[in-house]
């Protein structure tokens, strides 16, 4: 009695534990294991894609990723304060996202010369890479704070989601509750967040009201989360939801 | 206080001290458990912790304290004196709660959740155990009443607290807060300190050659404290997930979550604390089922009003129920183990066994509950509960036997009022001797 007790519920429960486990880390392999579908449609996929894999650490590579539009789409302004500039950014989304497609085939050329130097690569070779300083201002991303427009707490990121190229897609974050009891998971699209890697208190800002968090669905574990995002323009409507489909069906 | 129960001993002043150091220990812990609660996903989060990480970690935490419950209880039933276990599990809370604050890498995370986990296992029985010195057999429904009083300021006040703490200060605060709050909890027990020692009859028996492995079988198969396990394990299994289950609800309809869902968690430890002593006497009145029927009843009750309504408001105000709930059940647990085995040398042993299906039943049930909630929605989730709850509360009021020890069968080893199966007890108990009902010579 004294030894199976324990032991059966240390068994018992490791399962459960491995089983939570894989569930947690189900969904990053997930889209890595439908890799290998061609993203069709975007223009950012493939250009993204080439450019991430040099980037180890996913939190380096995410907040890389996104201030490089941002950068190239306010080069006047130089690399201070992307965040503002990108909050300045007239509302229109169907510009945003045009604009975006722009940037990312402007940006291409200039960034190929490290995609070449991945896709060389024999499986189980290795790059041949130097330390640089980050041209970019970058920040971590798990753990932050995100302010609301009125600079209300909105929660905190807790995770971050990448769909079959390597882009990420979608922002969990870890919204109300007390103490720990009750928190909220609400997976935001991407694009909604705003970031500010130069500030003292580097945060980021999501241009969402928390009505509109409150009510949102509890993030499940699935491929394909039910999440926050922009409501399509009439004309880009079919753009994004056909960026996502491909990339995750499998 | 009028009571039989109460005038049956006599108090004299240390064990008074004694008995106001017990009072503000429990407030302490209870402050301290707040912070190693689910705050640490939190607190993990805020320091860049991926939620598969922050995953593991609590798994340990949940893994270890499952372990070790059956066994730490055994250990304390070893030690003569519970006063110095307690305060050895306080400084190890110091401990974890101090890796946790200044140094968070994965390492020192998962074993602080070990020490954590363990040293809780460790001093929920010691509570008991020198409740049980200091009170006797008698007087514990009333010590185990102002046990759970003290316990529940403790918990409201913790939380608030803490949170305040967290929201104003910062995450990392609330860790150094909580290993603050160690130093007055070591400094309530030294009135207890000479107080606790077990007299012998609390230990386990003196080391009979042979068949000690059977004598633990012996306690731990006796038909109560099964079918109070399994009453235990229930009741956990029906309450655990229902807060989880509103604060969806509270975060979509509220306009407050944070705070509707602190109201949830408070106004329980609020009808704990005024509620426990009466519940307490109760029991030592007119027994540990009816009480135990009132406390399992609260269940159903909550889960169809959770299923029935969606307004914030009234959510809150179910939640009261959860405080009679949890005022019925957090007493009765270690007063009918010490019905059971309060003499056999292994309450705490026994304590433990009901600890472990405690756990079962909380480490199981979210999960369960949380599955159907996808695939069936929250109102079924609810009902699901209901029938949980429904054969938790039958088993009770069928199964399960009254345990309340009577007053003139006081030396007999357990005296239970419906005597179900006394022959299952009496090996238990130490060996045979008659003894006077006190335990409080050591003092």
């Amino acid at each position: 009695m004294m030894k199976t007790f324990p032991v059966a519920a240390t068994l018992l429960l490791l399962a459960l534990a491995g089983c939570s486990g894989l569930r947690t880390s189900a969904h990053p392999p997930a889209p890595a294991a439908a890799a290998p579908t061609p993203t069709p449609t975007p223009a950012p996929g493939p250009a993204a894609a080439p450019v991430e894999p040099p980037i180890e650490p996913a939190v380096g590579a995410d907040s890389d990723s996104h201030p490089g539009p941002q950068a190239a789409a306010a080069p006047a302004v130089g690399p201070t304060c992307t965040c503002v500039e990108a909050k300045a950014e007239p509302k229109p989304k169907v510009k945003r996202r045009r604009r975006r497609k722009h940037e990312h085939r402007v940006e291409a050329p200039p960034q190929l010369p490290t995609a070449p130097a991945v896709e060389e690569i024999p499986p189980g070779g290795t790059v041949n890479a130097e330390v640089k300083a980050m041209s970019v201002p970058v920040m971590s991303i798990l753990g932050k704070r995100v302010k609301g427009p009125q600079g209300e707490d909105l929660g905190r990121v807790v995770d971050v989601l990448a769909d079959a190229s390597g882009r990420v897609r979608i922002a969990i974050i870890d919204f109300g509750g007390f103490l720990g009891v009750g928190n909220h998971r609400i997976a935001v699209d991407w694009p909604l967040l705003r970031f500010n890697p130069d500030g003292q208190d580097p945060s980021l800002l999501l241009s969402l009201s928390p009505e509109k968090l409150r009510t949102a669905p509890e993030y499940k574990d699935n491929p394909r989360p039910q999440t926050l995002m922009e409501p399509p323009a009439p004309e880009t409507a079919a753009a994004p939801p056909a960026a996502v489909a491909p990339a995750v069906k499998k | 206080m009028p009571d039989p129960a109460d005038s049956a001993h006599p108090a004299d002043l240390s064990s008074v001290k004694a008995g106001g150091g017990l009072d503000w220990f429990n407030l302490f812990v209870a402050n301290i458990q707040t912070g190693f609660g689910p705050f640490i996903a939190v607190y993990l989060s805020s320091q860049s912790w991926t939620q598969t990480a922050i995953g593991l970690a609590l798994s340990i935490g949940t893994v270890s304290s499952m372990a070790s419950q059956v066994p730490a209880g055994a250990l304390v039933d070893l030690m003569p004196n519970k006063t110095r276990v307690a305060a050895f599990s306080v400084l190890t809370f110091t401990l974890s709660a101090l890796m946790f604050a200044i140094h968070p890498i994965p390492l020192f995370v998962y074993l602080a959740e070990v020490l954590h986990g363990v040293s809780s296992c460790t001093l929920g029985p010691a509570i008991a155990a020198m409740s049980l010195v200091i009170a006797g057999r008698f007087g514990m429904g009333l010590r185990l009443g102002r046990n759970a009083r003290y316990a529940a300021i403790g918990n409201g006040v913790g939380a608030a607290l803490m949170g305040a703490c967290g929201q104003y200060v910062s995450e990392r605060a609330v860790f150094f807060l909580t290993a603050a709050l160690t130093l007055p909890a070591l400094l309530t027990l030294l009135p207890l300190r000479r107080v606790a020692v077990a007299a012998g009859e609390l230990r386990p028996a003196p080391r009979v050659p042979g068949d000690t492995r059977g004598k633990y079988w012996r306690v731990l198969a006796d038909r109560r404290l099964l079918i109070f396990c399994a009453c235990a394990m229930l009741f956990t299994f029906a309450n655990a997930p229902m807060l989880m289950l509103i604060s969806g609800t509270l975060t979509a309809k509220g306009t407050n979550p944070s705070l509707l869902i602190a109201a949830c968690i408070v106004l329980p430890q609020v009808i704990v604390a005024f509620a426990s002593p009466a519940v307490g006497r109760f029991a030592e009145r007119y027994g540990r089922r009816i009480v135990l029927m009132v406390g399992f009843s609260m269940l159903p009750l909550r889960c169809l009003c959770f299923a029935a309504t969606q307004d914030p408001r009234l959510l809150v105000s179910v939640q009261a129920f959860d405080g009679i709930a949890a005022a019925c059940f957090g007493i009765m647990v270690p007063l009918i183990v010490s019905d059971v085995a309060g003499r056999s040398g292994h309450f705490n042993l026994s304590l433990g066994a009901v600890g472990f299906g405690i756990g079962i039943g909380g480490t199981l049930s979210t999960p369960a509950a949380g599955w159907v909630a996808d695939h069936f929605g929250t109102r079924m989730a609810f009902f699901a509960l209901l029938g949980v709850a429904v054969i938790a509360l039958l088993l009770v009021a069928f199964v399960m036997p009254e345990t309340r020890p009577r007053k003139d069968s006081d030396e007999g080893g357990g005296g239970s009022a419906t005597s179900s199966d006394p022959a299952t007890v009496e090996p238990g108990s130490p060996n045979g001797v008659p003894r006077p009902p006190r335990h409080r010579r050591a003092a």
